[in-house]
């Protein structure tokens, strides 16, 4: 792009430079370089600017000295003969342009190959990094690039929320990220959550226990169902469901505004164990990912019956986990999406076990 | 002189073709001719084929190649969910696709999102109950469901159909859970059972060939079962979202009705159900 420099396309110095014995073919026109940065280009649209960015270099070179030589030379038949080269070049960018404008329509019309919300690596407005202990992300932060380094741990303080990074150059997450409510005075999600795993039932005791709760994007239509509440008399609680690839798929092909997680379990029967939170989100979008560390967005374990004739809590349901890249460096990291564990009787007796939690899922996605 | 004159013409086209290429290049760079969420197609590697009898989908699915053979139907029968099928290459509709509880399925036994409201359900010697409204975020009303039948065997209202400015929202933000219609509210006094609503159907390939049938109408509420007690209200109909780059056919049929309310079916002191609203269908062209 040093073409750019505007003292190259007056008609002083070598204002025609480009051979007359053969039509230049683009590489010839653009450099190769240049050519080559179009091939690696993979993105449609940067490929076309880049294209015609090339060529308006190349315009200026030899056309608008064509022009001015054309002036010039006006009253010389040689004259005539010496741009004779530059017309060739001309002619044939001209040519090029044309291809290229009336396949841009067709261009427009191919579809995507990675859903749109997932090709959005924010504004990179922040720096930032963890490199030891513990740091706090609530909800979503754009970065120019982020890393969190071996050792240190990410968390979600503010629960009912996600950890949504975007960033316009790299991730590097070689430490720990961690949403699941099992961390001692991390909330995780207390209500429906949307994709993630059901919650499981609470143990009955002297009364039946209570239902999981299902997850659910619009009120009252339930995605993943939670466990049913142990009955009366110290039934065991059921188990969540766990999501769906037919289910979460929706969810990659539509993001959301508010990704929500795993449902919360049952809270056992009488006055028992307390419902284990569901586990919150984590989606990772940026340009490369380096990921060699671990990502836990499990569920909350319920709670243990606190005395007889009361039930255990059920487990939480599993969150999420989407990584989107360009290009992964690595991806060999760890992944926990499992519900909680259901409460245990602790020995009491007219007890019922909480149902565990469904699990959730993980998803990497290369951009294209 | 018109040898001379010949590179300044070519100099001059030269300029006017590139202002005219960056102009419509700069056009095309700030705004989207689709909606982004239809222009993905999924990466689905193998084909689907239901060939005969009844297959059973639901939910989001991604295909290379979607078919549904003439005298074929596909049904999503777990409910409470749409059929949602994305496919890179050739959707191919002879047959029946349906989310409709008319045809055994489950439909939508929650609020819906951009179907149409329930029937209201028909008076019996207690009021019925008012058909399902439409919601999005909770406590924020979308498409009003039909009023109750009054105590004493009043009929139930219809179910307000999804208004175009309406769903347009929806075509152009999607959504991660499509909801469909409502359901329609009860007969009073243990009457009829009001229906359920018609679940969405969301086709989105390179290339929909389409002679067949979607259907996606809401469910018939049910009769009023006795003297006294109200019939059910009809489920709102869902919706139906076509999007391709090529369409090769499209002259199937498409069913959104809202389902017909209850009636009282001699009885007395009943009221009839209410209509639900209807659902709507559109098509995209992908560009």
């Amino acid at each position: 792009m040093e073409a750019m420099d505007g003292a190259r396309w007056l008609p002083s110095g070598k204002p025609c430079g480009i051979r007359s014995n053969a039509l230049p073919r683009v590489p010839a026109l653009i450099g190769a370089g240049v050519a080559n940065e179009i091939a690696a280009a993979t993105d449609l649209d940067a490929r076309v600017y880049m294209m015609l960015a090339s060529l308006f270099v190349v315009f200026k070179r030899h056309c608008l000295c064509l022009s001015v030589q054309s002036l010039v030379l006006r009253k010389s038949i040689g004259g005539v003969m010496k741009i004779a080269s530059c017309k060739r070049v001309c002619s044939t960018m001209i040519g090029i342009v044309l291809v290229l404008c009336y396949f841009r329509p067709a261009a427009h019309a191919q579809t995507l190959l990675t859903p749109p919300w997932l090709t959005w690596l924010g504004n990179g407005t922040h720096n930032q990094s963890c490199l030891s202990g513990d740091c706090v992300i609530n909800d979503e932060v754009w970065f120019a690039s982020y890393t969190l380094a071996s050792g240190a741990t990410l968390f979600n303080t503010a629960g009912n929320g996600s950890i949504i990074i975007r960033a316009t150059g790299t991730c590097t997450i070689a430490g720990t990220i961690n949403t699941s409510p099992n961390v001692p005075g991390q909330t995780g999600i207390t209500g429906d959550g949307d994709f993630g795993g059901g919650g499981g039932g609470g143990g009955g005791g002297t009364h039946a226990g209570n239902a999981g709760n299902n997850t659910q994007v619009i009120p009252n239509i339930p995605i993943v169902n939670g466990g049913a509440g142990g009955k009366a008399g110290g039934g065991n609680g059921q188990a969540g469901k766990s999501t769906t690839t037919v289910q979460y798929q929706m969810f990659l092909s539509n993001g959301s505004d508010w990704p929500g997680g795993g449902a919360i379990g049952g809270r056992g029967a009488s006055s028992g164990g307390a419902a284990g939170q569901g586990g919150a989100p984590v989606i990772i979008v940026c340009n490369t990912i380096n990921f060699t560390g671990t990502i836990n967005v499990s569920g909350g374990n319920g709670g243990n019956a606190p005395a007889s004739n009361t039930g255990a809590g059920g487990g939480g349901g599993g969150g999420y986990v989407v990584l989107a890249a360009k290009t992964y460096t690595a991806d060999t990291g760890t992944i926990i999406t499992n519900g909680g564990a259901g409460g245990s009787c602790n020995g009491y007796a007219n007890c019922g076990t909480g149902g565990s939690g469904g699990n959730g899922w993980s998803a990497a996605i290369t951009i294209q | 002189m018109t040898v001379r004159r010949a590179p300044q013409r070519i100099a001059r086209a030269a300029a006017a073709v590139f202002l005219v290429s960056f102009f419509c290049l700069s056009v095309h760079a700030q705004t989207v001719a689709t909606p982004a969420w239809l222009k993905w197609l999924g990466n689905g590697t193998s084909n689907f084929s239901c060939t005969s009898g009844t297959c059973a989908l639901g939910e989001e699915l991604w295909f290379a190649n979607f078919t549904v053979a003439a005298g074929a139907t596909v049904s999503n029968v777990s409910g409470n969910g749409p059929i949602i099928i994305r496919a890179k290459g050739t959707c191919s509709i002879n047959g029946t696709v349906s989310n409709s509880p008319n045809e055994g399925n489950y439909g939508i036994s929650g609020r819906g999102d951009f179907g149409g409201g329930g029937g209201g359900g028909g008076g019996g010697t207690a009021a019925g109950t008012i058909g399902g409204t439409t919601s999005v975020i909770t406590g924020i009303p979308l498409v009003n469901g039909g009023r109750a039948g009054a105590t004493g065997g009043g009929n139930g209202g219809t179910g307000r159909s999804t208004t175009v400015n309406e769903y347009q929202q929806f075509i152009s933000g999607g959504s991660d859970w499509p909801g469909g219609g409502a359901p329609g509210g009860a007969g009073g006094s243990g009457g009829g059972a009001g229906a359920n609503g018609g679940g969405p159907v969301i086709i989105i390939c390179n290339t929909i060939n389409f002679t067949g049938t979607i259907d996606v109408s809401g469910g018939t509420g049910s009769n009023a079962p006795a003297n006294n007690t109200g019939a059910g209200g009809g489920g709102g109909g869902g919706y139906v979202l076509l999007a391709a780059v090529t369409y090769t056919a499209t002259t199937g049929t498409i069913n959104t009705n809202g389902g017909a309310g209850g009636s009282c079916n001699g009885n007395s002191g009943c009221g009839t159900g209410g209509n639900g609203g209807n659902g709507w269908s559109t098509l995209v062209t992908i560009r």
